[in-house]
């Protein structure tokens, strides 16, 4: 790992990253040298039309995929080049990651999906770690509920429980709201603009400007490229 | 990730999945449980060999005259060529082995019996077990007292239910009186002698019955215990009176006879556990199979595990541990129907099959099957290891 003097507030910094897939014959340029800065404590969204690479960018942001080419830094620390396994330690601690369909395991209850990541990091007192986080998203009577027996919102309420169980640096969320009403959605985004409030980074893909709008910070991708950077320089909420 | 939590990981899985999870191990039930019972049968054998051994208190040899070339036909024991041999510092005693067969006459009628004559010690060297009144003694010997000892159910046939012992006996043209009463001796192999149910002492056989002295043909040799050596070329010098017949004369030692049973027995056991082998790689390729399943089943869960922060080693371990997890179940069940089975089969029939489960070959069952589930294994939980976390997430 190498350090750079980079300046300590940025929590990730990418430099000329490129995504290229190759599918058959064709070669496509989800991203096309992307540099971009994300300070800590900022939300963040990312705005852009279907396929112009917003999930492309959120994998690579989360350590769930690796740049054709350029350099991925978290806090300072080079991530591009890690092993499988230093990737799965910085994604388990410092990293926080919500999915559009939620992705919790169904057989698990609410509980024992937010331990997950805990007992990952061999966090002794797991279970009541994650019960707290529970009750800190609104769902402190739901614990041994199945995701089956939860509703969708409660649903990513428990997934973001579950993100934010190491305390991590940064928070992404691709789409969060994209499988909720409008309703249920606003909820959702109201508990982002509550843990960005306590001092949270969070990263929001969104191809709804109207969602985009409860960010600080919208980055507008087009094409794989940044396009428009409005409030990049403001600096995080409370934090 | 602690080991307690990929145990409970598996034990949720596998719970989950309960007839899937039997079905895959069925392989390997079977082929533990064929193993158990193989080892089973092949330890009944070497135990029952080695009770039969130590049920005689001496070394027995028994002396056959070989064929005579000059006269081409059996050749007879020479007495006193037996009488030498009796004199060999490490025999205990030489004698013909005589059999006699006639009618033997109680209260309630006749039966149609072998007597055979004995040394006084011969009930002690076979072990055969007293019931009732005395043994021989020497001065029956000496005297060729025409006394008999009486087997039990030769006893109840002749006499009924009245007591036997102080009776007189008709067998062949003497009477006897029967002064004792003997059980058939519960030795599982009986080296190849015959139980006989009427006792004579020898020498009073020989007299009453004259002309039969070598009827039999062979003759027995009780060597001492504490002999270490091979009593063998001594004996066919003694009997034979001149080395260059030797030949006259076979030997036929029951240790080489066990040992060449031995020998047979083992090549029988290692086919039987040849195929047992197979069938536990089929129980392996069976258990893989279902990893594969239960893998590809379980992509979207492995990459979100991955993406929450799993490494490849804590996903490989939670899949090696689910599969000895199971194959360890596999490996208790097939030990418990391989025990059923040895349980059970006296009373299908199997009764004169002896079988003996020893708590090794149980263990090492059990740490087999747990290695052939790691071995089998390993490749899927190699490859569900190596998925990578994004393209997981998208699989469905
Ligand atoms: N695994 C892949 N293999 C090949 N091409 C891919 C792969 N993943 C993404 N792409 C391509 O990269 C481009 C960007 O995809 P990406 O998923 O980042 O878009 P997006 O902005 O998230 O779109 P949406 O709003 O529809 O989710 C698309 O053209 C897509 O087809
Ligand atoms: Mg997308």
């Amino acid at each position: 790992m190498s350090f750079l003097p980079a300046d300590a507030s940025a929590v990730m910094e990418l430099r000329d990253v490129t995504k290229v897939f190759v599918a058959g014959d064709s070669r496509i340029s989800a991203l096309d040298r992307v540099s971009l800065r994300v300070e800590r404590g900022q939300f963040v969204a990312i705005l852009g039309r279907s396929g112009s690479g917003k999930s492309t960018l959120l994998s690579i942001l989360g350590c769930l995929d690796s740049p054709t080419s350029g350099e991925v830094f978290l806090s300072g620390i080079k991530v591009s080049g890690m092993s499988e396994s230093e990737l799965a330690r910085v994604r388990n601690r410092r990293i926080g990651f919500v999915f559009q369909n939620f992705q919790l395991l169904p057989y698990y209850d609410a509980l024992a999906n937010v331990e997950m990541p805990l007992l990952y990091a061999d966090v002794v007192d797991a279970p009541a770690r994650a019960a707290r986080l529970l009750r800190k998203v609104g769902l402190g009577d739901r614990m041994r509920h199945l995701p089956s027996q939860l509703s969708g919102g409660q649903r990513q309420r428990a997934a973001i429980a579950r993100a934010l169980a190491n305390d991590p640096q940064l928070l992404l969320a691709d789409e969060p709201t994209g499988n909720l009403d409008t309703r249920t959605g606003q909820e959702v985004m109201g508990l982002f603009r509550e843990l960005h409030a306590s001092g949270s980074t969070i990263v929001l893909v969104t191809h709804d400007p109207q969602i985009a709008a409860a960010a600080q910070r919208v980055i507008t991708l087009s094409d794989g490229a940044v396009v428009g950077d409005r409030g990049a320089l403001g600096a995080g909420g409370s934090a | 990730m602690r080991l307690r939590e990929c145990a409970r990981i598996a034990r949720k899985n596998l719970s989950a999945n309960k007839t899937r999870s039997l079905l895959s191990v069925l392989g390997l039930i079977i082929g533990i449980a064929s193993s158990t019972v193989v080892a089973a049968i092949s330890n009944g054998l070497r135990l029952a060999v080695l009770e039969s051994l130590s049920s005689l208190g001496t070394n027995v040899l028994t002396i056959y005259p070989n064929v005579d070339p000059s006269r081409n036909r059996v050749g007879v024991i020479d007495l006193e060529g037996l009488a030498r041999v009796s004199r060999l510092p490490f025999v205990e005693a030489a004698f013909p082995l005589l059999t006699f067969s006639a009618e033997a006459r109680g209260d309630l009628g006749g039966v149609q019996v072998n007597a055979v004559g004995v040394l006084p010690r011969y009930l002690e060297v076979y072990r055969i077990p007293f019931v009732g009144g005395r043994s021989f003694v020497d001065q029956d010997v000496r005297l060729r007292s025409r006394v008999c000892l009486l087997n039990q159910d030769l006893a109840r046939r002749l006499y009924g239910t009245s007591d036997p012992l102080g009776r007189l006996l008709r067998f062949g043209k003497s009477l006897y009186t029967v002064v004792g009463l003997v059980r058939e001796p519960n030795v599982p192999l009986s080296l190849g002698r015959q139980v006989e149910s009427l006792y004579i002492p020898l020498d009073t056989l020989r007299r009453q019955e004259e002309g039969l002295n070598t009827s039999n043909g062979g003759a027995e040799v009780w060597v001492r215990k504490d002999y270490a050596g091979d009593p063998k070329d001594d004996i066919l010098s003694a009997i034979s009176g001149d080395p260059s017949k030797k030949s006259a004369y076979l030997i036929v030692d029951p240790k080489a006879l066990i040992d060449e049973a031995q020998k047979t027995s083992r090549k029988l056991e290692l086919s039987m556990l040849a195929l047992a082998g197979i069938s536990l790689i089929v129980g392996g390729v069976g258990i893989m199979n279902v990893m594969l399943i239960s893998v590809a089943e379980r992509t979207r869960e492995v990459g979100l595990r991955k993406a929450v922060g799993a490494t490849p080693r804590d996903i490989l371990t939670q899949f090696l541990i689910e599969v000895m997890a199971l194959s360890a179940v596999g490996g208790c069940g097939g030990v418990v129907l391989g025990g059923a089975v040895v349980r059970l089969a006296p009373e299908f029939g199997a009764g004169d099959v002896p079988m003996a489960v020893m708590p090794s070959a149980v263990c090492c069952a059990v740490a087999f099957s747990v290695l052939v589930g790691v071995v089998f294994g390993l490749y899927p939980a190699y490859k569900a290891a190596a998925l990578s976390p994004l393209e997981a997430l998208r699989y469905d």
